[in-house]
């Protein structure tokens, strides 16, 4: 009885427009009170939690992303895929889906994706007569590119969460996130055709060649990650401090996007940005910690086994249930909440953990752009001052190849785990 | 002829709450830089001199960034930074949203006070226990710990804050949802969205 007047309490309380930190928090709080633990152990939970030398990354590589949004990366990246593209029917909506993915892989995060691209390619698109529910749509959808392509945030917690190799997730991220793009870029192609979409003007090779070097360095972050990680050189934690002073050179040396004397204030804006997640984070694994102490993971993997469920039956009731979560929760506050819980049943019932991390992640790339609380809608809607309805509409046909995608994601294994196989071994 | 007597009073408790915003996000700047530092002088370091090369630098930067969040926390509930679904409160009347919010504050500085209180009270455990961390570097960790309850204080303050505004000082016009606070600072300040 009374779990269902807590489960009331948690969603009013994420109804009634509550910090999620503090729903979680409360949500902690009660728990720790009606089942008589001291609620000192909360607060001592709440800060040991937090001392995660793996979880330093966070902030680091959210510099990195500040660096490179402020820097006029975002802007290299735009130029680079209009050289490239621009002859094509639709150009802009192609360019989107390109350098949002770039972007990603750059920055490793989708708000930030969304919103360095939005802020130069809403009012391009918007002039040259696309609809605004469209170029709201790819430039949002396209921005969630960045859960799955590394370097990930989404991938480090998961690993954090799950105690799985970051650097394993890291490649069994690649193949998924190219075939979402993929499917973005031919479904724009297809669109800008039926609607008669303007193209723009083709450059020649030599402009091509000069707009390509000068993109060079902001593909060097990637580069730098990618090699201390998989060269061995450095923890993940040391390639994302090492990536944003990368970026902060980057950004000040060769684009001057800001000059440096900004950078204090650019870093506290990361660090903002950090602290909204970071305060989630804390808050949410002391209420799944409070969660495993209460054996119901243990029970629900009791209740699988019993139920002699198929894998692939597992999986369809795990997509559903996320992309039911992903509804009320946003991206980090499922994952801290769900994956405690789901975490030992996955090896017992057949799933492959860093198989699950993908799937995971993509219904979070999912959340993302979906009502009511895809954080990516409101970004959009924050900087292009258009109603979140409006952006939803726009979103729609992306949404509804994300799922597709996330079908083949869940059921050929292959396409994931490929990659990690193929360089560390089974 | 000088501005009427609330209107100078608001100007000067604005003045001080943009001054106090600035502090914490100075802070956290330096913090973060500092952190910075010390992760390159680790990752560099190794190579140049491993005889002297530092192996301690994530559990500092652990520390730096943890103290960071949780200044900055405080600024981010002036600026209603922290993320939450406000897909239901667009719906309601601004009159509406204001009791919401201010039910929301009441909660949130129950919460803080939380914080404050039994984070002091692990603060004080750990000094009195003399923990210190494992690595060579021997850090007390009460220094840490300590970045809870200052943390939870600071938000706890401008909890209070929020709610005598929604309470007192209530203006349909710029504090319902749409129209974030955050919008009343000076555009150059104007802050971007959470990540």
């Amino acid at each position: 009885m009374w779990t269902v007047g807590f489960l009331v309490m948690f969603f009013g309380l994420l109804a009634a427009g509550m910090p999620i930190f503090l729903v979680l928090g409360t949500s902690a709080a009660i728990l720790y009170f009606v089942s008589g633990q001291p609620m000192i152990g909360l607060a001592q939970n709440m800060i040991d939690q937090l001392n995660s030398t793996t979880l330093m990354a966070l902030p680091l590589f959210v510099m990195a992303a500040a660096f490179m949004r402020r820097g006029g990366v975002a802007q290299a990246l735009v130029d680079l895929s209009t050289a490239w593209l621009g002859g094509i029917k639709g150009s802009l909506g192609l360019v989107a889906v390109v350098s949002c993915a770039l972007f990603a892989a750059i920055s490793g995060s989708s708000v930030a994706t969304a919103l360095a691209m939005g802020t130069i390619l809403l009012p391009a698109m918007i002039d040259r007569g696309y609809p605004r529910g469209f170029a709201l749509g790819v430039i949002g959808a396209s921005g969630t590119i960045g859960v799955v392509i590394p370097p990930s945030l989404a991938l480090i917690l998961y690993g954090i969460v799950t105690e799985q190799s970051v650097p394993r997730l890291f490649l069994a991220g690649i193949l998924p996130g190219l075939l979402q793009a993929g499917a973005f870029f031919v479904w724009v192609l297809y669109y800008a055709r039926r609607k008669n979409f303007p193209r723009e003007p083709a450059m020649s090779m030599r402009t091509r060649l000069r707009v390509t070097a000068r993109a060079l360095p902001a593909m060097a972050v990637p580069f730098v990650v990618l090699m201390g990680i998989y060269g061995g050189f450095m923890t993940i934690t040391e390639s994302a401090a090492l990536a944003a002073v990368t970026a902060l050179l980057v950004s000040v040396v060769v684009y001057r996007g800001f000059p440096w004397t900004r950078t204090l204030v650019v870093i506290a804006e990361a660090l903002r940005s950090a602290a909204v997640i970071m305060l989630i984070i804390a808050t949410a694994l002391v209420f799944g910690h409070w969660m495993t102490g209460s054996g119901i993971p243990g029970r629900l993997v009791d209740f699988a086994a019993h139920q002699g469920f198929a894998t692939w039956e597992f999986l369809l009731a795990m997509n559903v249930l996320l992309l039911i979560i992903g509804c009320f929760l946003e991206v980090v506050s499922t994952l801290l909440l769900v994956m405690p819980i789901l975490a030992p049943a996955l090896v017992p019932l057949g799933v492959d953990p860093v198989h699950f991390g993908i799937i995971f992640t993509h219904n979070m790339e999912v959340g993302l752009v979906h009502p009511p609380v895809g954080l990516n809608l409101y970004v959009l809607s924050t900087i292009s001052d258009a109603p979140v309805g409006e952006v939803i509409r726009g979103i729609l046909p992306f949404l509804i190849l994300l799922l597709i995608v996330l079908g083949i994601i869940t059921y050929v294994p292959e396409l994931t785990l490929w990659l990690p196989r193929m360089v560390y071994g089974s | 002829m000088s501005a009427p007597e609330p209107a100078r009073a608001q100007g000067s408790v604005a003045r001080i709450l943009f001054v106090w915003g600035w502090i914490e996000r100075t802070i956290a700047g330096l913090l973060g830089a500092f952190a910075l530092v010390i992760a390159v002088l680790q990752v560099f370091g190794r190579y140049i001199d491993p005889e002297r090369a530092i192996n301690w630098a994530e559990e500092v930067i652990v520390y730096i960034a943890v103290w960071a969040v949780m200044i900055v926390a405080s600024e981010l509930v002036q600026s209603d930074g922290h993320v939450r679904p406000d897909l239901v409160l667009r719906l309601l009347r601004p009159a509406a949203q204001r009791w919401v919010e201010m039910f929301n504050c009441l909660v949130a500085i129950a919460f803080t006070s939380g914080m404050v209180w039994y984070g002091w009270a692990v603060v004080s455990t750990a000094v009195l226990l003399d923990q210190r961390s494992s690595s060579d570097l021997q850090f007390p960790i009460w220094i840490y710990y300590t970045a809870l309850p200052v943390g939870g204080g600071l938000m706890l303050l401008r909890y209070i804050i929020r709610l005598i505004r929604y309470a007192f000082l209530f203006d349909p016009a710029t504090m319902t949802v749409g129209h974030a606070i955050s919008h009343e600072a000076p555009p150059e300040l104007a802050i971007p969205v959470t990540e």
